[in-house]
C-alpha cells in the first residue's frame, strides 16, 4: 500500500500535481485542506492553530494541546484512508507526519513562480503585484507554522526522498517521473514499516479520542501504541482520568489491550523565572525523560517578611495562579453557539515569569506536571508543595534573584535545608543536576580514570599476593603490626571510594541510578 | 442615519446574527443580518454599510467573493471576516484584498464588538471628506 506525500509551498501546484498523479495511478487523493475541514467539523478548532503565526495566541498551553490533537487527527485519517488502498496525500508538512515508516514516498515540489502567481491572480482576482505580495507573505507564514508545529525547518531538503523543480519540467512529466520512481522496491512496504504505520495509526486514533472526550480533554496524557497495546500515561495530579481511558479507547480497531499508567515519578522545579533556552531546563527535561517523570513548576517569588506577601498576589493563601484552566474553548461543548461565546470576566494577565512557555514545551513532550505561582515566605512555599504527590526530586533553581550573588547563594542553601528537613525527597540546587544525574564528557573522563585506578589496584593485589599476605599476617606484620593496621585503615576506604565512584558512574551511564 | 453605525452581518448560520445583533445594537449600531451571500450582495448594492461582518465559508459566493465585491463597490466599508475554518492562506488573502480584520471561531462576543467599534471609527474617518 504505497503512500505518496507531496509537499509544496504552492497550494495550486501541489493540488494539480497530486490530482494528475492520482489520475495516472488510480490511487486515492487526499488533501490537507479536506482533513482540516473534517477536523473543524469534529470539534477541533484548527483555525486557532492556523492563525497562531499571524496573531499571537493568548493561551499558549491550550495551543500546545490543540497542536497535538490536530497532528493526531491528520495522522489517523491518513492511516485510515490507506486501509482503502494506495494514497496520494498533499499538504503542508505532510512528510513529517509518519516518521520511521519507510514505505512513504516523500516528495517536495519546487513550483514555477510564474505559474503560481497566475493561479493566485485568477483565484483571488488580484493584480500581479498583490498576488506576489500575498505569496511571499504566505510562504513566510507557512515556514513559521511548520517551525512552530513540527519544530523543523521546512526548507531542509534532506527531509524528502525526492525534490522536483518545476521551473524546468512540466507538471505532467513530473508526475510521470514520480509514477516510475514510486514503483521502486525501496518504497515498498516491509513488515517493519507496516508495523510502524499501524502503531502510528493506533496512537493517533487513541490521542484523538482522548482529546475529544470531555473527561480527558484537558489532561496531559502521553499516548503510545505498540503491537495493539495502547499505553496512556497520565500525571499523578490527574489520576481521575485513569478510569475513563479504557472506555474511551476500547473500540479502536486493532486494540488488544489498554494500559493506563501514572507517570512513575514527579520532579518539582522551584524557581523565580523560567526560560526554555536555559541549561537547567534541558537538564531537568533530560532527567525527567530518563526517569519517565513529570515536571511540576512551582514559581516562587520569595519575600522576607509576612508584610511583603501581597506583592503581585491576590490572597493570603499564597497561591494565586493555576495554569490548568481550560474552560470555554474546550472541545465537546454541549450547547451550540455558532462559535460565539458569551463574555467572561477575566483578570488581566499577570507576568508569568516564563511559566507559560515552559509549560507549553513540557506539554509538547508529554511531561507537564502542572504549575503554580506562590508569593511569600518559605512557609508559603512549604504550604504550596502538595503533600499528596510523591516527588522523587526537588530542584531549586534561581531564587532570590534580586539579592547580591553571595546572599543569593546563602539564602538558596537555607531554603534547600529548610525543605530537606521537612520532606523525604532529595532536594538539590539546579547547579548540581549535571553532576548528580547526567553523564557528560567530564563524567566519562572521571569514569575512565577511576576505573584505571581500580583495575590497577586489582592487578597489583592479585599479582603480589605473597608479599601482601606477608605484610598483613606474616613476618612483616609480626615486626610492624601497627603499620599494617594503619595501612589497612587508609587503603580500604580508598578502594571503597574508587569502587563506588566507578559503580555509580556506570549505573548513571546505563540509566539505572 | 450615520453610515458608520450601519453594520451588516452575513453568516449562513442564523445563530451568528442572532447572537451578535443584540450586542451590537446595545452599542448603538443599526444591524442587518443575512444568511445568504447573494441576498446580502444585492442589499450592498442598495445601501452602503459602515461595517460588514462576514463569514468566510458559505455556499454561493464565499466570504472572499463578498469582500472583493465590497472593496470594488464600496471601498470605505470596513470588512471583518469571521470563520471557524481559518487558514493562513485565507487570512492573508482577506488581508491583501482589504479586510480590516480576521477573527477565528470560537470567539467571545466582546471580542467582535471591539473589532466592529474600531472598524466603524475607521469607516467614519474614510467618510469624513464626503461630508464637507
Amino acid at each position: 500500500m504505497p503512500l505518496i506525500i507531496v509537499s509544496c509551498s504552492s497550494y495550486d501546484c501541489r493540488k494539480e500535481l497530486a490530482e494528475d498523479l492520482a489520475k495516472k495511478t488510480g490511487f486515492q487523493c487526499l488533501s490537507r485542506e479536506e482533513l482540516v475541514d473534517e477536523a473543524n467539523s469534529s470539534g477541533i478548532p484548527v483555525g486557532k492553530l492556523e492563525v497562531a503565526v499571524i496573531k499571537a495566541p493568548v493561551m499558549k498551553e491550550r495551543l500546545a494541546r490543540l497542536k497535538q490533537c490536530y497532528l493526531s487527527f491528520v495522522t489517523a485519517r491518513i492511516c485510515e484512508s490507506l486501509k482503502n488502498g494506495n494514497l496520494i496525500y498533499h499538504g503542508r508538512a505532510g512528510h513529517l507526519l509518519l516518521p520511521g515508516v519507510s514505505h512513504v514516498f516523500r516528495v517536495r515540489v519546487l513550483h514555477e513562480k510564474a505559474y503560481s502567481v497566475r493561479e493566485v491572480m485568477r483565484r483571488l482576482k488580484l493584480d500581479r503585484e498583490k498576488a506576489v505580495e500575498y505569496m511571499e507573505q504566505v510562504d513566510k507564514d507557512v515556514d513559521s507554522w511548520v517551525r512552530m508545529v513540527h519544530g523543523v525547518d521546512p526548507n531542509d531538503l534532506s527531509q524528502y526522498d525526492m525534490v522536483i523543480n518545476l521551473e524546468h519540467m512540466s507538471l505532467p512529466n513530473a508526475s510521470a517521473a514520480l509514477c516510475q520512481i514510486m514503483e521502486l522496491p525501496d518504497f515498498g512496504p516491509t513488515p517493519v514499516s507496516l508495523k510502524a504505520m499501524e502503531n502510528h495509526r493506533l496512537t493517533a486514533q487513541a490521542r484523538v479520542k482522548l482529546a475529544l472526550d470531555e473527561r480527558t480533554s484537558s489532561a496531559d496524557l502521553s499516548v503510545s501504541a505498540d503491537d495493539g497495546v495502547i499505553t496512556v500515561r497520565y500525571m499523578p495530579r490527574q489520576a481521575d482520568v485513569a478510569e475513563a481511558v479504557p472506555g474511551i479507547c476500547q473500540d479502536l480497531e486493532g486494540c488488544k489491550e489498554i494500559l493506563a499508567t501514572m507517570a512513575e515519578t514527579n520532579i518539582l522545579w522551584i524557581q523565580e523565572e523560567y526560560d526554555t533556552n536555559s541549561e537547567v531546563f534541558h537538564q531537568i527535561n533530560e532527567v525527567a525523560r530518563r526517569w519517565g517523570a513529570a515536571i511540576e513548576l512551582l514559581r516562587w517569588m520569595p519575600t522576607e517578611s509576612e508584610t511583603d506577601e501581597t506583592v503581585g498576589g491576590d490572597s493570603g493563601e499564597g497561591m494565586n495562579l493555576q495554569v490548568q484552566t481550560d474552560t470555554e474553548e474546550d472541545v465537546g461543548r454541549i450547547e451550540y453557539t455558532g462559535g460565539i461565546e458569551d463574555d467572561v470576566e477575566e483578570a488581566p494577565p499577570l507576568p508569568d515569569g516564563g511559566v507559560g512557555s515552559t509549560t507549553v514545551e513540557l506539554v509538547g513532550v508529554g511531561r507537564s506536571g502542572g504549575s503554580q505561582t506562590v508569593y511569600g515566605t518559605r512557609d508559603k512555599l512549604l504550604a504550596a508543595i502538595r503533600k499528596d504527590v510523591e516527588y522523587s526530586l526537588a530542584v531549586i533553581g534561581n531564587v532570590y534573584v534580586s539579592k547580591p550573588h553571595a546572599v543569593q547563594m546563602r539564602m538558596t542553601r537555607d531554603v534547600r535545608g529548610f525543605l530537606q528537613d521537612r520532606f523525604k525527597m532529595p532536594v538539590i540546587e539546579a547547579s548540581e543536576l549535571g553532576t548528580r544525574f547526567l553523564v557528560g564528557k567530564r563524567h566519562f573522563m572521571r569514569l575512565l580514570i577511576f576505573l584505571a585506578f581500580v583495575v590497577g589496584i586489582y592487578i597489583v593485589i592479585f599479582s603480589n599476593q605473597m608479599p601482601i599476605l606477608n605484610f598483613l599476617g606474616g613476618e612483616f606484620h609480626k615486626h610492624w603490626p601497627w603499620l599494617t593496621a594503619i595501612a589497612v585503615a587508609v587503603f580500604v576506604p580508598l578502594v571503597a571510594y574508587l569502587y563506588s565512584t566507578v559503580t555509580g558512574l556506570v549505573l548513571k551511564l546505563i540509566q539505572m541510578e | 442615519m450615520n453610515k458608520r453605525k450601519d453594520v451588516m452581518i452575513l453568516d449562513d448560520e442564523p445563530i451568528v446574527g442572532e447572537r451578535l445583533r443584540p450586542a451590537l445594537e446595545k452599542k448603538g449600531f443599526y444591524v442587518e443580518t443575512f444568511t445568504e451571500s447573494q441576498k446580502a450582495m444585492r442589499r450592498l448594492e442598495e445601501k452602503k454599510f459602515g461595517v460588514l461582518v462576514t463569514d468566510l465559508k458559505m455556499s454561493g459566493p464565499n466570504g472572499i467573493d463578498v469582500l472583493s465585491y465590497v472593496k470594488k463597490h464600496s471601498p470605505q466599508t470596513q470588512v471583518i471576516m469571521i470563520t471557524g475554518y481559518a487558514t493562513i492562506e485565507a487570512a492573508r488573502a482577506a488581508e491583501v484584498i482589504g479586510a480590516s480584520n480576521f477573527i477565528t471561531k470560537p470567539f467571545r462576543i466582546n471580542d467582535i464588538v471591539k473589532l466592529v467599534v474600531q472598524a466603524a471609527k475607521k469607516a467614519e474617518q474614510s467618510l469624513a471628506p464626503d461630508r464637507t
